[in-house]
C-alpha cells in the first residue's frame, strides 16, 4: 500500500483559518467602532481583543509546522517578492503588530490612564487612534484573508492551482471571522442590548454570504473544468466529499445563508447557530482544501 | 574505509569507470573527453533546488514543461488580483452599508 505523503497538514489548516479569523474580525471592529451606542462599543472591543489573540494562535502553528522551529526568523531576514511564503509572512507580522496596537487602544479608559505617561497623553485621542489605526490596518487584514488563498493558488497541484481560491478565502475569512466577533459580542455584552447589532450583522451578512456562496460554486466550477477528475474526485465523492457537500456547503454556508438572510424573525438563537455552523464550515473548508488537494500526490 | 579513485586504473586504460559500467539501470554514464551531449538544463529557470540534465523532451521524463519565470510572476499577480479586487469591493460596500448613519430595519 502507498502511503499519501502529506506535506501540510493540521496546522497549516489551522494557520489558514486563525489568519483568516482575524482579518475577518479585524473588519468587524473597524466597522463596529464607526457605530453609536455602547452595544457597539463593547462589540468592537471584544472584536480588537480577539484579533491579535487569534493571529498570534495562528502564526504559532505556523512555526510548529517547521521541521526547524527556532529557526522561524530566517523568514524575517528575507524578502522575496515571489514567493507568496515570504511575502505572506511578511503581511502577517506587520497585520499582527498593527492589531495589537489597535487592540491596545480598545483598553477599557479606566485601566488605559493608569498606564505611565502614555495613557494619559494619549486618552483625549484614543478614539482618532483607533480610527487611524483601523483604517491603515483594513488594507493589510484584506491581504492577509486573500494571502491564505493565494498560498495554496500558486501551487502546482491542481485543486489548488484556481483562480477563485483567494477569493474564496477572502469571504470565508471576512465570514468566519464576523461570526467569531458576533459570537464574542453576544457573551460580553448585555442581552438587551444586543437587539440593534444582531440586525445590524444581518445586513452585513446579507451581501457577504451570498458572495461568499458564489465564490464556493465558482471555485468548484473552475476546478471541474480545469483541474484533472483524479484530482476532482477527492474533493467531491468518497469521505472528503461528505464533508465538502455536508460541512463546507450545507453547514457552512446554506443553512446561515437561510437562518440569517431571509425576512423572518431574528432572534439571539438563531443568530448563534448561523454563527457556529458558520465557523465550523469554514474550518472544515481549509481542512478539505489541504487534505484533498494533497490526495492524488 | 576507502575512498573513491574515480577508477584510475580503468579510465588510463579507456574504458568506464567500475560504478558506470555495472550500473543495472545504466543511471550513471561517462563521457572521456567530458563534453556531454546537447543535454538540457532543467529546473533552473523554474527553481526546483534541483536541475536535471534531459537528453530530451521533460515529457519523456514525465516532468511538467518548463513554465519561463516571467510567466509565474505574472500568474501570481493574477491570483493577488483575483482575491483583492472582489474584496475590496465587497469590504467598500459593507463600508456604505453598514455606515454610522445607515438605519437599521432589519
Amino acid at each position: 500500500m502507498v502511503e499519501s505523503v502529506e506535506a501540510w497538514g493540521l496546522p497549516v489548516a489551522l494557520d489558514l483559518f486563525f489568519a483568516g479569523l482575524g482579518a475577518g474580525s479585524f473588519c468587524f471592529a473597524v466597522l463596529a467602532s464607526r457605530k453609536k451606542g455602547d452595544a457597539f462599543e463593547t462589540s468592537a472591543r471584544g472584536a480588537a481583543i480577539f484579533t491579535p489573540l487569534s493571529l498570534g494562535f495562528g502564526l504559532t502553528m505556523l512555526i510548529l509546522d517547521l521541521m526547524y522551529k527556532t529557526r522561524f526568523w530566517f523568514t524575517l531576514v528575507v524578502f522575496n517578492i515571489d514567493s507568496p511564503m515570504s511575502f505572506g509572512v511578511w503581511l502577517l507580522t506587520i497585520f499582527a503588530l498593527i492589531s495589537v496596537v489597535h487592540a491596545l487602544f480598545f483598553v477599557p479608559e479606566p485601566l488605559w490612564a493608569k498606564i505611565p505617561l502614555i495613557g494619559r497623553w494619549t486618552l483625549p485621542r484614543q478614539a482618532a487612534y483607533r480610527r487611524s489605526l483601523g483604517l491603515l490596518g483594513i488594507p493589510f487584514a484584506l491581504a492577509v484573508s486573500v494571502y491564505t488563498g493565494v498560498l495554496l493558488s500558486v501551487s502546482s497541484l491542481p485543486l489548488w492551482r484556481n483562480i477563485a481560491l483567494p477569493g474564496l478565502f477572502c469571504f470565508s475569512a471576512l465570514a468566519t471571522g464576523f461570526a467569531a466577533a458576533g459570537l464574542i459580542a453576544l457573551r460580553i455584552a448585555r442581552t438587551d442590548m444586543m437587539e440593534q447589532p444582531i440586525l445590524w450583522l444581518r445586513r452585513g451578512y446579507q451581501i457577504l454570504l451570498p458572495v461568499y456562496l458564489l465564490f464556493t460554486l465558482l471555485f468548484a466550477l473552475f476546478a471541474y473544468s480545469y483541474a484533472p477528475w483524479n484530482d476532482v474526485r477527492h474533493l467531491i465523492a468518497g469521505r472528503m466529499g461528505v464533508v465538502w457537500w455536508a460541512g463546507v456547503l450545507g453547514l457552512g454556508i446554506l443553512l446561515p445563508l437561510v437562518l440569517v438572510v431571509g425576512r423572518g424573525q431574528m432572534n439571539r438563537i438563531k443568530i448563534s447557530v448561523a454563527l457556529y455552523a458558520l465557523l465550523l464550515g469554514g474550518f472544515l473548508l481549509r481542512m478539505v482544501l489541504i487534505f484533498a488537494g494533497q490526495a492524488s500526490v | 574505509m576507502r575512498k573513491c579513485s574515480f577508477c584510475v586504473q580503468r579510465v588510463d586504460t579507456g574504458k568506464a569507470p567500475a560504478c558506470v559500467a555495472k550500473c543495472p539501470t545504466e543511471a550513471l554514464t561517462y563521457y572521456p573527453d567530458g563534453k556531454t551531449p546537447d543535454v538540457r538544463a532543467y529546473g533552473k529557470a523554474e527553481r526546483l533546488h534541483m536541475v536535471y540534465a534531459l537528453q530530451s523532451l521533460p515529457g519523456d521524463y514525465r516532468l511538467p514543461e518548463p513554465v519561463p519565470l516571467n510567466t509565474v510572476r505574472a500568474f501570481q499577480v493574477w491570483k493577488w488580483l483575483g482575491g483583492l479586487l472582489p474584496g475590496a469591493l465587497v469590504l467598500a460596500w459593507l463600508w456604505r452599508r453598514l455606515g454610522p448613519q445607515e438605519g437599521i430595519d432589519g
